[in-house]
């Protein structure tokens, strides 16, 4: 009888509880899922202009006005020491948060121009949706144009893959074929 | 079979004439047969071989077994220096394991390493598992400390609880415990009662006072308003102007004033402890109970560290095969919360960076502040940070002895920290003034659940053969939750709850991971000469890819035990000789988030008050196991009968598919990418001699020696990854260089003739550029290690342990931001400051004081003192940070058994300790022993502003009943 307990005991702890292994965070969602109807592609637009914002709260205007000698910087951080007396290094952290947070924006409009037009929610009617697609289509054209004005060149993306080595001209191109696609 | 009460029935073959008694830990013994049917044998304990039972991942095995390298400490050891918590107990004590307080805050954290640092982004704490249960060291306190990391979690258990400590260090001692096992894995044994004893009662009082060995300096105010004008007149001439004609700040500087706030800030803190203890056992269940209360101040004001703990061990034989029983520790700690370190408005801060003649209060009587900082007093009076911990630490196991060598445990754990926090800024203080009052609540929750099936089987075929063998499972659950709330606009000082807060936010959140284990693991010794060992075990993680989310470590190790061979016998010169090689696997996945392999869009991008979401992180269906080899070689021996013994090991570890963060391109939209890519190396030697010098019946004197070498390097990295002190970027990873390495411009000298300071054009361009910044250094020690005496003469005991490290640099912050040249308005000077460059002719490394920042590209030019392209990031500021420190001398007396008795006690001590008595070291800032920004393991050995470590004289009695 003991063995009989012996190797049910065994069988039930060795069989698979793959189940246990899935698990999910309740202030996330998943990816592939992330735009698929009314409520989430509302979101997912307001996070687009909190990506924007996030840029031109500060670092963006700071770039433009502590380089200028209108401004001095009497400080103890050397990021902005750097911005301040015109020796910036390539890892500068304000530099790289503001080029960071443009292509956060640019990723963001990317997603919702490729899979809002594909929703099928009674909620989400035709003049919403252009609505959306239009506002996410202005925001990557200002971010492009964020980039062109702070750094001249930059790299064009309008999905997961990405093209190199667009010069400024071109940019400003497909950044008014933007304006235009958003305004339409 | 022996009853529990030690009875037993043996049929004898007629005719035998000698019955052979034998037990591990004990002599054997002999008996003759005289045809009695009545015998009582009575073992006398091995005091040899007394230490020789091991916890070795799961089972108990003898010593001689060993193929792997575990170090043990007893209980007995930890109680001679005071400190609140064990881990911190063990420095230098055990080879292999580097431990450091990160500062002097009582609770605070500690930096634990088992033989280096093997991860960058995923943990390197090792595992602890205290009586079965495997802890949480996940830091509960979410109040920001200035990067500084909030407490030790173990300081939870009362280390007078301790029975004993078996840390394990190589692959075939840690891969039984594969995930977390790569670091290392430190198992707890508590203290349990054994069969029938009479209770044995005993309690502890002791107190303590503390004081600094040093502290912070301050250049007075003549000195400061001197420094000031010399920056002036140099900027001027800098700027080719006359300097006669320029206008002075303080045209008489001894005329101004000097406010000491440093004295403010220290005071002579105190500690007390009381413990009281039960232990004893009936027939069939054995108890321990165990009380205690510990109060420890800070020496800076104001914080400090409260801790109650409750513990109860009980086994019960329920019958003679099964086995019921239980370790609870309950604990419940309060904390005085001070911010320090990499926050301006943090006490210390507000003490050391003010100009000196700055007042302390206006002339109306309030606060006076500068700059971003605030007014020390007024933290110190006004500061009301509290943190308010429930820990429970409990485990439930039942053992079933199905057969005399097969063994079946069931155990089910649990432990969870309950950690609430209320912090209130009032007006008083910077934090509030802006806000009318700001308030912030946490509370915490980290509950870790195990369950475990272990099956053992433990033979011995005749004399030759034996056999120790295992196969088990664990379930481990992870849950964190948490909520967090905010408020502002308070209407009066006494209001503190955020629920009378105008306005209010809030914001809660929730975590959790599982993990599923599969294990087995085998060990044969053959003739007591050699031992073979092998284990597996086969993990999965929720927190990986779904393709990849089971790892498969195996291990195995052989020990030849050569003493026992008869060619070595014949030499007669070793008691002890034995050789030990192991090799293995282990895995890691602690230290990254739960849902670490999800590709996910985050909420909380939110705009206008409306819900927004955005991409967060890309998915890796591949990111599974952060695996490593490693490679043990050891041998241990003894002469004179054991009383010279030496251990020595030499390991490699190769830890490949680092959980790292590899930085992609930004215009992906993302800035990091959790993936399996990267190795760091860690080799090293340990040695440890003990030596029993004297072993008189008056006298005896005992040392122990321990040294422990490591080398790290990472051998593959995708790109360098730079962060720390504040967007800096001082501490760097880079491939072929140690972790925690230092990055800044090497200063050659300061030019005698100018008074400008030349740093290595590393590039040969003839300018200083960013290309100039280079690795000078890393923050990891070449050797640490520990020497203890212990000498008793009759009664009395003394235990003196040094501990030394050496090899490691510190960049002073303190020195950085304090020696400014005077390019800040708002920051004072240290007395460093004034070995400046004054004339042509100084020698020194501090060069001419200057505000001057033209031309930076200039090596040598006045730009570059202490702004430029080099922006003050000198190596005049790395310091190096060895040191050897007479860690604790300890002086007891026990008093003879003839008044003890009297008063019917077994033993009373008494005993004085002090901590940190001594110091020898080149560094100049407070306390070589710091890590002020310790919240992440990527940077270490930076000294900013942070509270040192004291020195403490403690008193104390200790009653047996």
């Amino acid at each position: 009888m003991k063995r009989y307990i012996l190797a049910a005991v065994l069988t039930a702890s060795l069989i698979s509880c793959d189940k246990y292994l899935d698990e999910t965070p309740n202030n996330a969602l998943p990816a592939a899922t992330a735009i698929r109807d009314a409520g989430t592609a509302r979101a997912a637009i307001n996070g687009a202009y909190s990506r924007v914002q996030s840029y031109y709260a500060s670092g963006y205007p700071t770039l433009g006005t502590i380089t200028t000698d209108n401004v001095i910087f009497n400080g103890t951080l050397s990021q902005y020491l750097q911005l301040d007396q015109n020796a910036v290094t390539p890892d500068n952290a304000i530099t790289l948060d503001v080029y960071q947070s443009i292509y956060r924006a640019i990723n963001t409009v990317n997603s919702i121009i490729a899979y809002v037009p594909a929703i099928n929610d009674p909620n989400l009617g035709s003049t919403e949706k252009n609505t959306i697609l239009g506002e996410a289509y202005f925001i990557r054209a200002l971010s492009y144009f964020d980039l062109g004005r702070a750094w001249g060149v930059g790299t064009v993306t309008t999905d997961a893959n990405y093209y190199a080595g667009w010069t400024e001209g071109h940019q400003t191109q497909y950044a008014h074929a933007d304006v235009r696609s958003g305004t339409g | 079979m022996t009853q529990p009460d030690g009875s037993f029935q043996l049929s004898v073959p007629a005719g035998s004439t000698i019955l052979r008694v034998s037990y591990i830990g004990f002599e054997s013994q002999e008996i003759t047969l005289n045809g009695q049917t009545r015998l009582t044998i009575e073992l006398k304990p091995d005091s040899r071989q007394l230490n020789e039972l091991v916890i070795t991942g799961y089972s108990t095995q003898n010593r001689k077994d060993i193929v792997g390298s575990i170090a043990k400490i007893s209980g007995e050891e930890l109680k001679n220096v005071p400190a609140a918590s064990f881990n911190q107990l063990l420095q230098g004590k055990v080879t292999g394991v580097q431990v450091q307080s990160n500062s002097g805050v009582p609770g605070g954290g500690i930096t634990f390493r088992i033989r280096g640092n093997n991860s960058i982004n995923a943990s390197v704490d090792p595992l602890y598992v205290i009586d079965g249960v495997f802890v949480s060291t996940s830091e509960p306190i979410r109040t920001g400390l200035g990067q500084q990391q909030q407490s030790n979690p173990l300081a939870d258990i009362n280390p007078a609880d301790i029975e004993s400590i078996q840390v394990l260090k190589d692959a075939n001692a840690t891969a039984i415990y594969g995930s977390l096992g790569a670091n290392g894995v430190v198992i707890v044994t508590t203290k349990r009662g054994s069969l029938n004893s009479r209770a044995k009662i005993t309690a502890n009082v002791s107190h303590g006072w503390s004081s600094a060995i040093k502290k912070f300096k301050a250049t007075t105010g003549p000195e400061t308003a001197t420094l000031v004008n010399e920056a002036v007149r140099n900027t001027a001439q800098d700027r080719g102007l006359d300097p006669t004609t320029v206008a002075l700040p303080f045209p008489n500087p001894s005329t101004v004033p000097t406010y000491d706030r440093i004295s403010d800030l220290f005071r002579v803190a105190s500690t007390s402890a009381y413990d009281l203890s039960a232990q004893g056992g009936t027939a069939k269940s054995t108890y321990f109970a165990g009380f205690s209360y510990l109060k420890q101040e800070s020496i800076v004001k104001p914080s400090d560290f409260e801790r109650y703990t409750l513990r109860f061990n009980y086994d019960n034989y329920l019958t003679d095969k099964l086995k019921l029983g239980n370790s609870i520790n309950v604990t419940r700690s309060f904390r005085n919360v001070s911010s320090n370190d990499n926050n301006p408005t943090g006490v210390i801060n507000s003490a050391i960076f003010p100009r000196s003649y700055l007042p302390i209060f206006n002339e109306d009587g309030t606060y006076a502040r500068s700059g971003s900082f605030d007014n020390h007093l007024a933290l110190i009076n006004n500061l009301n940070n509290q943190a308010v911990g429930w820990r429970t630490i409990g485990n439930v196991f039942a053992e079933l002895h199905i057969l005399p060598e097969l063994t079946l445990r069931s155990s089910w754990s649990l432990d969870n920290t309950d950690m609430y926090e209320n912090n209130y800024s009032n007006t008083l203080i910077a934090a509030g003034i802006a806000t009318k009052g700001a308030a912030t609540s946490f509370e915490t929750k980290n509950l870790i659940f195990t369950n475990e099936q272990i099956l053992t089987y433990i033979k011995s075929f005749g004399e030759k053969h034996r056999i120790n063998a295992l196969v088990g499972n664990t379930f481990n659950r992870v849950l964190n939750e948490s909520t967090s709330a905010s408020g502002q606009n308070f209407a009066s000082n006494d209001l503190t709850a955020i629920s009378v807060a105008a306005t209010t936010t809030g914001s809660s959140g929730r975590s959790r991971a599982t993990l599923l284990s599969f294990f087995g693991k085998a060990s044969y010794t053959y003739d007591n000469r050699f031992t073979f060992d092998a284990s597996l075990r086969a993990d999965a993680s929720s927190k990986f890819g779904a393709d990849r989310r089971w790892g498969y470590f195996p291990s195995g190790g052989v020990a030849w035990n050569a003493s026992h061979e008869s060619f070595i016998e014949d030499l007669n010169v070793f008691s002890d000789l034995k050789f030990r090689a192991s090799l293995g696997l282990s895995g890691n996945q602690n230290g990254i988030g739960p849902y670490a392999a999800q590709g996910l869009w985050s909420s909380g991008a939110n705009y206008l008050d409306a819900a927004g979401i955005a991409p967060s992180q890309l998915e890796n269906r591949q990111l599974t196991w952060e695996t490593t080899r490693q490679v043990d070689i050891g041998t241990e021996f003894s002469f004179f009968k054991n009383r010279l013994s030496f251990v020595v090991d030499y390991y490699n570890k190769y830890t490949y598919d680092l959980l790292l963060n590899v930085p992609v391109p930004s215009r992906s939209g993302f800035t990091t990418y959790l993936q399996n890519y990267g190795a760091v190396r860690n080799k090293g030697v340990e040695f440890s001699i003990h030596s029993e010098n004297f072993a008189g019946s008056d006298f005896r004197w005992s040392t122990d020696f321990n040294i422990s070498f490591n080398q790290n390097r990472i051998e593959k990295l995708a790109s360098d990854i730079a962060q720390g002190a504040s967007g800096r970027n001082i501490s760097i990873l880079r491939q072929g260089y140690s972790v925690n390495s230092f990055q800044l411009y090497k200063q050659l000298y300061v030019d005698p003739q100018t008074g400008n300071a030349v740093y290595e054009d590393v590039n040969k361009d003839g300018l200083i550029t960013s290309a100039d910044r280079q690795i000078v250094g890393n923050a990891l020690p070449r050797f640490t290690g520990g020497l203890t005496n212990t000498l008793s003469y009759k009664r009395f005991d003394l235990n003196v342990l040094f501990y030394f490290q050496q090899g490691n640099k510190i960049m002073s912050m303190h020195d950085f931001f304090l020696v400014h040249g005077g390019t800040q308005n708002f920051i004072g000077f240290i007395p460093r400051q004034l070995e400046r460059w004054q004339k042509p002719g100084d020698v020194t490394d501090i060069p001419r004081m200057t505000t001057y920042s033209g031309d930076p590209t200039v090596n040598g030019g006045a730009a570059n003192n202490y702004s430029g392209n080099v922006t003050n990031q000198s190596t005049r500021y790395l310091l190096d940070g060895s040191f050897i420190r007479l860690r604790n001398v300890s002086l007891s007396y026990t008093l003879p058994d003839a008044i003890t008795r009297r008063a019917r006690l077994s033993v009373v001590r008494a005993y004085v300790q002090i901590a940190n008595l001594l110091t020898f070291t080149r560094y100049s800032g407070l306390d070589p022993e710091v890590n002020s920004q310790s919240n992440n393991q990527n940077t270490s050995g930076y000294d900013w502003a942070t509270v040192p470590q004291p020195r403490t004289v403690q008193a104390g009695l200790s009653v047996t009943l």
